[in-house]
């Protein structure tokens, strides 16, 4: 715990830049920086700031009781409340600490499926605060960070990639061990209906074959042209009855006929390479 | 002048499975070589049989530095699964997904372009011959740029499985096509020279045999030297151990007498060296000093310091060789067979067709007629 206690002290000395560690006279100062250190923290790059209004509304914070210790105190420390007359001792403090980051992480599981919230998401997830999906054929499709439980404890914080619709954990381990339940299982779905037109991506339909020396393994192969004959049935009877998806928003990345829109982008190198080969001889 | 015939000296060092066609530059180094150690050139032989076919042929049939290759896309072929590999390859059981049938694709590791042309070559001009293996498709893949040859399949039983598992007869049954196989690619002008029992294919199920792996294989032209580092240890033949380059077809007639030796008397291999100075002793330890002191002189062949204390051995009759696990397989044709398979001087040598020609063969040879 003593290393929080570090990171806890060592913001109220760049804020106050009086070289004074520990004490801060004033109160509200120290109190309205709490969010924006909370969020300089190295590895809390995924959270955005709460409104200190949002957090003040008792409704907003119905249940959340039963998950966090001293409550009243907890939510003073996040927003400006704590008496500065009050006695605080290291161990107290750390304790207080610890339930202020989950409090914290809780309200901003609600906070960020709020308009305002998805808002401020929305322009962390242009600015890629959350990553970069690694899949070769998503590129570079920016991720959504999403929990699997929206309790406490559960499993860690995972990131959502809108084109491959799959999920993947974050590369940094800081980020890997936030609680998953700071962002919740809802926000993703709820951010990608509410901003559909703009970040509703076109999903890629290329995808890896694995090769030997060039040739396909032929049990992966296999699949893979069943999968795709699969898809092209499902397209066509789509197209039929009048629905579009290709090369759409949510549709696949494909002409009407089918084909790949775009050459895949492994085999784009081998084309230019094939094309000097040639003009070797 | 000194400084072509260290050039010369390097193209040898460097292409060691390359062999030299041009007699001139033969002759050059040997004269050189023999100058240098104040020794009598060793006597040139010619094969028996065969020996003028490519002189018959145009160019075009022997000479593969150049044949253009026509590859194409590795897209209708995939991997099954991982059958091998090779020192020059890799090999997998693969499927061909246009009329599914089953082939085997052979990746060959980086080589000498020289020497992919010359198996192409080969196996094209021994198309189609009976017990060979059919080369159905060259094939280059555009991204590694790594050449493959697609061949035919043949659902293999491992040796080890399924020769301590054949008759008597199926083994005179298998090494007949064997022979009829060696026969028809030395009747092409063609020497194979790895003949041993990971390259001869055998589905029992069919009674299908192919000879495959052609990598080694080269054409023989009379009176030309040959690279001896050809053949795997247990199955090389005398003339590669003592150096002798003057060899011929009748090198794989040695390899397969070693391989129906082994099979015979369950012995495998036959010739059981555990270096290559060690293997011309385990031979001489069977077939006798005498005979193989006779071979040396009759060619006026020098052995190398390496077989300095190679001792003095009494001939070992095939006889000697018999146990309880072999004897229903073994005869006095066999052993007659044997004798005349496994002779140091290769000129003496059963040549493919005379060992079909084998009594020990009668029983096969009708049946086969028929067919």
């Amino acid at each position: 715990m003593a290393p929080e206690h570090h990171q806890f002290a060592q913001p109220q000395q760049d804020v106050d830049g009086d070289g004074d560690e520990y004490i801060s006279d004033s109160g509200s100062d120290f109190n309205e920086q709490w969010i924006d250190w909370f969020l300089g923290i190295k590895g809390n790059e995924y959270f955005c700031d709460v409104d200190v209004d949002y957090i003040l509304d008792k409704f907003n914070l119905t249940g959340l009781n039963t998950e966090v210790e001293k409550m009243s105190k907890v939510i003073d420390m996040i927003t400006d409340g704590l008496d500065e007359e009050y006695e605080i001792g290291d161990k107290e403090r750390d304790h207080l600490e610890a339930n202020a980051n989950k409090l914290y992480g809780l309200i901003h599981q609600r906070y960020i499926i709020t308009t305002k919230g998805l808002n401020k998401m929305h322009l962390k997830y242009k600015n890629a605060d959350f990553g970069y999906c690694y899949r070769v054929y998503c590129e570079l499709q920016h991720l959504l960070p999403i929990g699997l439980s929206d309790h406490v404890g559960v499993s860690t914080v995972k990131l959502y990639c809108p084109k491959c619709e799959d999920i993947y954990n974050p590369k940094s381990s800081r980020h890997a061990q936030i609680d998953g339940a700071y962002f919740g299982t809802t926000f993703p779905g709820m951010f990608l209906q509410t901003f559909a037109a703009e970040v509703m991506p076109v999903h890629p339909v290329e995808r890896y074959i694995p090769k030997i020396f060039g040739f396909n393994i032929h049990q992966y192969a296999k699949l893979a042209r069943w999968q795709e004959l699969q898809r092209n049935k499902q397209i066509k009877r789509l197209t039929e009855s009048g629905i579009n998806v290709a090369n759409v928003m949510n549709g696949y990345n494909i002409n009407p006929d089918g084909s790949p829109l775009k050459p895949p982008v492994v085999s784009s190198g081998s084309r230019s390479r094939m094309r000097s080969s040639r003009s070797d001889k | 002048m000194l400084i072509k015939f260290y050039k010369i000296l390097k193209i040898i060092q460097f292409y060691p499975i390359a062999t030299c066609h041009n007699s001139t530059l033969s002759t050059f180094i040997n004269c050189s070589y023999s100058s240098f150690t104040h020794t009598m050139p060793v006597k040139p032989t010619i094969s028996r049989v065969y020996s003028q076919f490519n002189t018959t042929q145009p160019s075009s049939y022997y000479d593969y530095e150049n044949l253009s290759l026509q590859f194409t896309s590795p897209k209708q072929y995939e991997i099954l699964s991982k059958l091998g590999r090779g020192k020059y390859s890799e090999v997998f059981q693969g499927i061909n997904i246009q009329d599914h049938t089953n082939i085997v694709i052979k990746v060959l590791k980086p080589v000498k372009r020289k020497k992919i042309k010359r198996e192409i070559k080969i196996l094209q001009n021994l198309a189609h011959g009976p017990y060979i293996i059919e080369l159905l498709a060259i094939v280059k893949d555009p991204v590694s740029r790594t050449p493959a040859l697609i061949s035919e399949y043949v659902d293999n039983v491992d040796f080890r499985t399924l020769y301590p598992t054949l008759s008597d007869y199926d083994i005179r049954f298998y090494m007949f096509d064997l022979l009829t196989a060696l026969d028809f690619c030395h009747s092409k002008g063609i020497m194979h020279r790895d003949v041993k029992p990971h390259n001869v294919m055998i589905d029992p199920q069919t009674k299908k045999l192919r000879l495959i792996d052609w990598g080694l294989a080269e054409f023989y032209h009379p009176g030309t030297e040959y690279n001896v580092r050809v053949a795997s240890r247990y199955f090389k033949g005398p003339e590669l151990l003592v150096d002798y380059r003057y060899y011929d077809y009748s090198l794989d007639l040695w390899s397969f007498g070693t391989m129906l030796a082994s099979i015979i008397f369950k012995k495998e291999p036959f010739f059981h060296g555990k270096s290559n100075t060690d293997q011309l002793v385990q031979i001489v330890r069977v077939l006798g000093s005498e005979e193989f002191n006779a071979y040396l002189a009759h060619y006026q062949i020098q052995l190398g310091s390496e077989y300095d204390d190679l001792g003095t051995y009494q001939r070992k009759p095939f006889q000697r060789f018999v146990n309880e696990s072999n004897q229903q397989l073994v005869n006095d044709q066999v052993f007659s067979l044997l004798d005349q398979l496994l002779k140091f001087d290769h000129m003496t040598r059963l040549t493919a067709q005379e060992a079909m020609d084998h009594e020990w063969f009668d029983m096969v040879r009708e049946e086969k007629m028929v067919n």
